[in-house]
């Protein structure tokens, strides 16, 4: 697909502005939040983000040149080489505080799980783009290889351990198969299949802290010092933010050292500590806009792969989003999964601007 | 492509299913968000603030007391208590086992302690300095030190009754200490702090010095003096195993206490339950029946109403008299005596006809007026009034002629013997020169006269009968002071026994109370022995004493000599002939020499 000039004049004028704005608002006020979270920590980790979202951005405006079409052949490969990956941390991964998921890739940390993601996005969208669902839906054998496609890379996450990570990419992996369109028959006879699942990975496959999370979120009161202690202070953290925060820097849960992890996994309570309920209501509402932009896109996407390329990005910002903050005001158990923009991290970033990315390219390209 | 159904259509309705499922699970959020925010907020705002916000008191340094010359005698330092907040203690076992043996406290009290609920609870205070540095090496979460001022008396028993001693959280329990606890303990200062999340304190302002210091006391005491005091009363009582003894040295013409030494004594560094009779000033808090000493104020009221001269003859019955159903005798028979023998030998007979003949109301009037029945005012805690208001009986007055039925506190008699020394006014004790603030703002405590008692012209007869007590023939020839005229009067008084109801056969309060130099007194010099054993009269037990004290102050104070030096023994008179060459007396010099330092005439001033 050779771009002439004039052709490639006419996709700069179909830019997608407004989304790349509300992109970088998103991520300046986590820079701005991670600045406070972060004052007790050594070095300046929002500089760092900064950086990051500077590459990140460079990233995606170099991506929007490349039509998205090319990915449909690159999925295949993409998705082997994640796999890879996942399977080189399990062999020789870098082990943080007990969990092995990050692979040296010179002077960075990469978790292949962030690209897990994608891959599976991808590989999803392919599938459904070649083999389209029929109208009613698609049967239980259908639904075969979507599943063995989204379980493989889940099953690794799993085992480094990364429940959250997992969670995404499963839930990424099922919102594609929802919205290809499931027959009621198969979402029946999947329901029975999943709670039984559910009890099988209870017994067989949690370890003893991730059982302790999700009993502690079922009964917090049973132990609010122990696992239910990170919750609790998330809780409290939120609460007390009321209705205008705190104000910047001021918030005695984040500056005192009682959230856990406040500039990745909990840095939505240091944003509701300090800035009160209208800056999260704000803020949940520009995610809703990214995840309504992204569900836009797929409606008016010219082929079927950008469809489902924006529809699953729309899942993942508004899964990320919904149990990130789930977790952190209480309504979830404790998974590790960061808030998408707002979190420390360059990995997450990355992953995120790239989606938001692929977004704005089928955007781009919806009339040719 | 596939199907009738219009594909875009299709889509349309997939999008709309999952933006209502997207849309649902974000509107959750802000439902979530309303619940804790808006809802719950107050709650949990609470919760916030009780987690980090603290509050630590800082006891106030408390203020020196120092005496005269601004030498400390009870001072603050700073030592480190331990504490531990129970709920920040990470390893229960680790953290007992570590501080048992870094502090040398019992494990399983400690485990007890340790395991209690709340956020702070003391687990050692006052602590070493090695036993603060091998807590703080054990590097144990939950555990914290703070400084905290411990008294320290660098003296150690020296006037450990008059300063008192404090408890373990500053407060003064006795003596000064004690009556001056708001005035010397600092501000405690409640400081707000923070608290973050492994419990540690962090100080949101910090209290100046000026907030927290005490203010300190300059005594009227003398440093040397009372040491001295202090020596010479605790060998007497140990000598003569008596119960207790006290000395007082008194500055008459402003009623400034020089020295007020209790024995035996106690160390208030380390107060231990065995002090416990030794911890009160028996000085001001018991009162005892006086003796002879107040035969004194008898005297001075029969000259002051003209009742008698000096020169009155009275006959004392030869040793028994028969007043009511009881009889009193005297401890050697005297047939005709003048007052001044009265007083010289101390006769109770004599004594008794005088007071009768005073009357009992004067009797009353004039022992009130030098100050019996009355709290002389002094600041000190527990100062009892003494009794001097039962005369009703001639009996009565008859005895307290002669200080018996009657009870004075040692420091009333010190002060009424001042009265005489000073020319007839009675001085308000003290013992605190000046409130010194922190800031350098001071309060001076002026002499304060209470009352005129008796004219100068008595007061100056009184005293030259006085004189004669001490000279040959009267019964303190051993409270004499080579070169000085003393004045003075010994007491010995038999004690009730609270068993009989009478007074107990071998129980004597023995004491001398005496002032020099006579002509211009600069010292009142009180000694009193209770129960001693063995000697139990006043000439023997207290006015070696008086002497040994009188010695002392006139060296420390250097109050040149009044009179000729009466010449030693033979021997020693030989080698030092009383008048070696011009320029002064020999003894004089040698008496300058005997002084540790050369001091000059007058006592340098308290503290620039």
């Amino acid at each position: 697909m050779e771009l002439t000039a004039p052709t490639r004049r006419r996709l700069f004028a179909r830019f997608p502005l407004s989304p790349l704005l509300l992109t970088c608002a998103i991520t300046g006020l986590g820079v701005w939040n991670l600045a406070s979270a972060s004052r007790n920590v050594q070095g300046s980790l929002w500089l760092s983000q900064l950086l990051w979202f500077a590459g990140g951005l460079a990233a995606v405006l170099l991506f929007a040149l490349w039509d998205y079409r090319h990915l449909a052949w690159l999925a295949y490969p993409a998705y082997a080489v994640v796999i890879l990956l996942l399977l080189a941390v399990a062999v020789h991964g870098r082990t943080i505080m007990g969990a092995r998921r990050w692979l040296d890739v010179g002077p960075v940390h990469l978790q292949p799980s962030e690209l897990a993601k994608l891959a599976v996005l991808l590989v999803l969208a392919r599938h459904f783009h070649e083999s389209p669902p029929p109208r009613r839906g698609l049967r239980l054998h259908q639904l075969l290889l979507p599943f063995a496609l989204i379980l493989l890379p889940v099953a690794l996450v799993v085992k480094q351990p990364d429940l959250g990570t997992a969670l995404i990419v499963a839930a990424v992996g099922l919102t594609l198969c929802v919205f290809a369109g499931i027959r009621r028959t198969t979402l029946v006879i999947l329901a029975l299949a999943g709670v039984t699942a559910a009890g099988g990975a209870w017994q067989h496959f949690l370890k003893g802290y991730q059982k302790r999370r999700i009993e502690t979120f079922l009964n917090p009161a049973g132990d609010s010092l122990g696992a239910g202690y990170h919750a609790a202070q998330s809780i409290i953290a939120v609460g007390s933010g009321r209705v205008t925060g705190k104000g910047w820097g001021q918030g005695t849960q984040t500056q005192l050292s009682f959230l856990p992890e406040q500039h990745t996994d909990f840095i939505f309570s240091v944003w509701a500590e300090e800035h009160g309920f209208i800056a999260c209501a704000l803020l949940v509402l520009l995610y809703l806009a990214l995840v309504l932009w992204a569900l836009w896109v797929a409606g008016v996407a010219r082929d079927r792969f950008g469809s489902y390329l924006a529809a699953g990005v729309a899942g993942l910002v508004a899964w990320h989003v919904f149990i990130n903050i789930g977790m952190v005001s209480g309504l979830l158990p404790i998974v590790g999964v960061t808030l998408p923009l707002m979190s420390y991290g360059g990995s997450s970033l990355l992953t995120l601007l790239l989606a938001v990315g692929l977004v704005m390219n089928v955007q781009m390209r919806r009339f040719g | 492509m596939v199907g009738t159904e219009s594909p875009v259509r299709r889509i349309r309705i997939r999008i709309f299913v999952l933006g209502l499922l997207l849309f649902g699970s974000l509107g959750g959020l802000l439902a979530r968000a309303v619940r804790l925010q808006l809802g719950e907020e107050k709650k949990l705002g609470r919760v916030a603030r009780e987690q980090y916000q603290a509050t630590v008191s800082l006891p106030g340094r408390r203020g020196d007391i120092r005496d005269r010359n601004g030498v400390a005698l009870a001072s603050s330092v700073q030592v480190d208590s331990i504490f531990a907040d129970p709920r920040a203690i990470l390893d229960l076992d680790e953290a007992v086992e570590g501080l048992a043996g870094a502090l040398h406290l019992p494990a399983r009290a400690l485990r007890r302690r340790l395991a209690e609920k709340g956020r702070f609870v003391w687990v050692k205070r006052q602590v070493t300095a090695a036993e603060a540095r091998a807590v703080e090496g054990l590097g144990l979460s939950g555990i914290g030190a703070v400084k905290e001022s411990r008294r320290f008396y660098p003296e150690r028993e020296l006037a450990a009754q008059l300063l008192g001693f404090t408890g373990v959280d500053g407060e003064g329990l006795e003596g000064l200490e004690r009556f001056y606890d708001q005035v010397l303990a600092g501000r405690s200062v409640l400081l707000p702090c923070v608290r973050d999340a492994r419990g540690r304190l962090i100080a949101e302002e910090t209290a100046t010095a000026d907030d927290l210091e005490g203010a300190a006391l300059d005594l009227t005491i003398d440093r040397a003096l009372e040491y001295l005091a202090q020596q010479a009363i605790d060998r007497q009582v140990a000598e003569s195993h008596a119960a207790s003894g006290i000395a007082i040295v008194l500055e008459p013409a402003t009623g400034a206490l020089l020295a007020l030494a209790v024995a035996p004594p106690f160390n208030p560094n380390s107060v231990r339950p065995s002090d416990r009779d030794a911890l009160r000033d028996r000085a001001v808090t018991d009162a005892f029946e006086p003796g002879s000493t107040f035969k004194s104020f008898l005297a001075a009221a029969l000259l002051q109403e003209k009742v008698a001269t000096p020169a009155t003859p009275l006959f004392a019955e030869n040793g028994a008299w028969r007043i009511g159903r009881r009889t009193l005798h005297d401890h050697e028979p005297f047939g005709w005596l003048t007052l001044a023998r009265v007083l010289q030998v101390s006769s109770n007979i004599g004594a008794a006809k005088f007071g009768l003949a005073l009357g009992r109301i004067r009797l009353h009037d004039y022992l009130q007026a030098f100050g019996f029945g009355a709290r002389t005012g002094i600041a000190l805690p527990g100062e009892v009034r003494g009794t001097v208001a039962s005369l009703r009986s001639d009996i009565s007055v008859a005895t307290a002629s002669f200080g018996q039925g009657v009870t004075a506190t040692p420091l009333q008699i010190v002060t009424a013997f001042g009265a005489l020394a000073n020319g007839g006014t009675l001085m308000r004790p003290y013992v605190v020169e000046r409130i010194v603030e922190p800031d350098g703002r001071s309060v001076t405590t002026e002499p304060r006269p209470i009352r005129s008692v008796v004219s100068r012209a008595v007061a100056r007869t009184v005293t030259k009968m006085l004189e004669a007590v001490v000279e040959k023939g009267g019964t303190a020839p051993a409270a004499a002071v080579p070169g000085y005229l003393v004045a003075g009067k010994t007491g010995t008084a038999q004690k009730a026994d609270p068993l009989t109801g009478g007074y107990s056969a071998d129980k004597r309060f023995a004491s001398f109370v005496g002032y020099l130099p006579a002509q211009a007194p600069r010292f009142v010099i009180g000694v009193f022995v209770d129960e001693p054993k063995g000697k139990i009269y006043g000439g023997e037990v207290a006015a070696p004493v008086f002497r040994e004290i009188a010695e002392g102050a006139l060296r420390q104070m250097g109050v040149p000599p009044t009179e000729p030096i009466p010449a030693p023994a033979a021997p020693v008179a030989a080698a030092t002939p009383a008048t070696a060459r011009p320029g002064g007396p020999r003894p004089a010099l040698k008496l300058a020499q005997a002084a540790t330092r050369p001091l000059p005439p007058t006592p340098p001033e308290v503290r620039p």
